[in-house]
């Protein structure tokens, strides 16, 4: 113990808090004017407690796993039945899929077909969903080591999810679309118009500044537009819904309160790298049932191409 | 092992404290920090607990106000400092929010502790109830201030009521904690 009076001691203290007090608000003013540096330090923090998060998401899934396993166990035969029932119909529909994949292959080609480049994507766990009471953002255990870029968009198999806003090396945050930050350009699908899907930290944002002569239609979709090549055109966000006459909303197709896997595309890269990297195979094992009016044309094709040379 | 050697040492004032005793001390006095810290950690992670913003601040907003009340020498100005960081850099929130915000709720409570100590246990909830209710609203405006948008303004309730709600539980067991190393050690002042 410093041999100090009580007076000097109390002193100190009210001198210490002032200026813990006063650093306080200094940090509050350049964590607003310097957001590279908040965001650094916060990534530093946020990826050195990573492992921490990341045992108890490990813990938790297995337990979540078991316990519906076990909830489950006894209705595994009703389901075993449907399944293969269901199994049977899909295998159906694949077959239809592949001959159809094969004709489109052929139609392309006959068209001279350039494809267009299919971005990269990297697939991340979300490993904390950092729903603040003023924020919507979730973070990824993926970062810029493994080729994510900042305002890469973040998507479900159903549709958007946000984009990435903030990046360390093993780690990245993406913005939701419900944030009330978030503004994505999108178009509405069947009245062909341009608008503004704003966030606003519920889980229905808000649809603005279409043209007035425009209503949106309740139930139809609403897709990304590229207005700036920020964004590639035709992503699927969601339907258009009325909470309030006159206020149209956008319901996600994600959903946003249960994410675990998030892919994180990359639309920004070379179109040469993209088409090399993303090429569609399908798999030696499908069962294939080209028609027979496919097997035609094929030969045709490979017999005047012959002929040609 | 370090309760052995202070109940050894205890009678025998005159000789220096062994490092035990030291390493024993030290760790009482970061307890509130420490339980801070852990709760940080453990409500940020990503296990699906209901309200855990809300909780998370509720549970740090009760900690600084029990122990820098009760045991200062337990919740020094540094560590709600530290705490508070902590806090803001786990979180999303604007930089400093909780920082500031525990602070000045630390300095009202040192200014009037004197007063405060004196109080039943039912006005101090009171107490505890507004400062939360306060808490919660400065976060709100600082917040809108700081993002120019006027966000819904129905979790200040929630965040209040939850700081207010917990508090008697929270009281009750950090009491005992603290009643068991009066009974058990020397005092932490």
């Amino acid at each position: 113990m410093l041999p100090f009076s009580v007076q000097t001691k109390q002193f100190l203290n009210r001198l210490t808090f002032l200026t813990l007090l006063l650093l306080s608000v200094g940090i509050i003013i350049i964590g607003q004017f310097d957001k590279s540096l908040t965001n650094k330090f916060r990534m530093a923090v946020i990826s050195s407690l990573m492992p921490l998060w990341n045992i108890a998401l490990h813990i938790q899934t297995d337990t979540n796993a078991f316990l519906v396993n076990f909830k489950e166990i006894h209705r595994l035969t009703d389901e075993n039945r449907q399944l293969q029932i269901e199994n049977t119909n899909l295998r159906q529909w694949y077959d239809v899929a592949v001959s159809l994949a094969r004709e489109n292959r052929v139609l392309k080609t006959e068209l001279h077909w350039n494809p267009e480049p299919s971005p990269s994507f990297v697939t991340s766990r979300v490993i904390a969903d950092r729903r603040d009471i003023y924020t919507r953002t979730v973070l990824l255990m993926r970062g810029t080591k493994s080729n994510i870029h900042l305002n890469d968009l973040a998507l479900t198999p159903n549709g958007l999810v946000g984009r990435i806003t903030e990046i360390g090396p093993h780690i990245a945050r993406v913005l939701l679309i419900t944030d009330s930050s978030s503004r994505i350009p999108v178009e509405l699908e069947t009245s062909h118009v341009p608008a503004i899907m704003v966030g606003n930290n519920t889980s229905l944002p808000r649809l603005l500044y279409y043209p007035q002569n425009v209503h949106p239609i309740e139930g139809e979709r609403v897709v990304t537009l590229n207005q700036d090549s920020s964004f590639p055109t035709g992503i699927p966000i969601g339907t258009v819904h009325y909470q309030h006459p006159e206020q149209p909303t956008i319901c996600p197709f994600a959903h946003l309160e249960h994410l675990a896997i998030l892919r994180v595309f990359d639309f920004h890269q070379q179109p040469e790298i993209l088409s090399k990297t993303l090429t569609p195979k399908l798999s030696k094992y499908v069962p294939s049932t080209p028609s027979r009016q496919l097997f035609i044309t094929s030969i045709k094709n490979v017999f005047f191409k012959k002929q040609e040379r | 092992m370090s309760s052995l050697f202070l109940h050894n040492s205890l009678p025998d004032k005159n000789r220096s404290p062994s490092f035990w005793q030291q390493l024993d001390k030290i760790a009482r006095h970061m307890l509130p920090t420490l339980f801070a810290l852990l709760t940080i950690i453990f409500l940020s992670s990503p296990l699906p607990i209901p309200g855990s913003t809300e909780l998370l601040s509720a549970t740090i907003i009760n900690t600084v106000f029990f122990w820098s009340l009760w045991r200062p020498s337990g919740m020094p100005v540094l560590n709600v400092f530290l705490i508070g960081i902590f806090m803001d850099l786990t979180g999303s929130a604007p930089l400093g929010i909780n920082t500031l915000t525990l602070l000045l709720m630390y300095g009202v409570v040192d200014y009037y502790r004197f007063y405060l100590i004196r109080f039943r246990f039912v006005i101090i909830w009171c107490i505890i109830s507004l400062i939360g209710l306060s808490i919660a609203i400065m976060q709100w405006l600082l917040t809108c201030l700081l993002r120019f948008y006027i966000f819904n303004p129905i979790p200040i309730l929630f965040e209040a009521s939850l700081c207010t709600g917990i508090y008697p539980l929270f009281s009750t067991v950090c009491s005992q904690i603290l009643y068991f190393f009066d009974k058990n050690y020397e005092t932490l002042d």
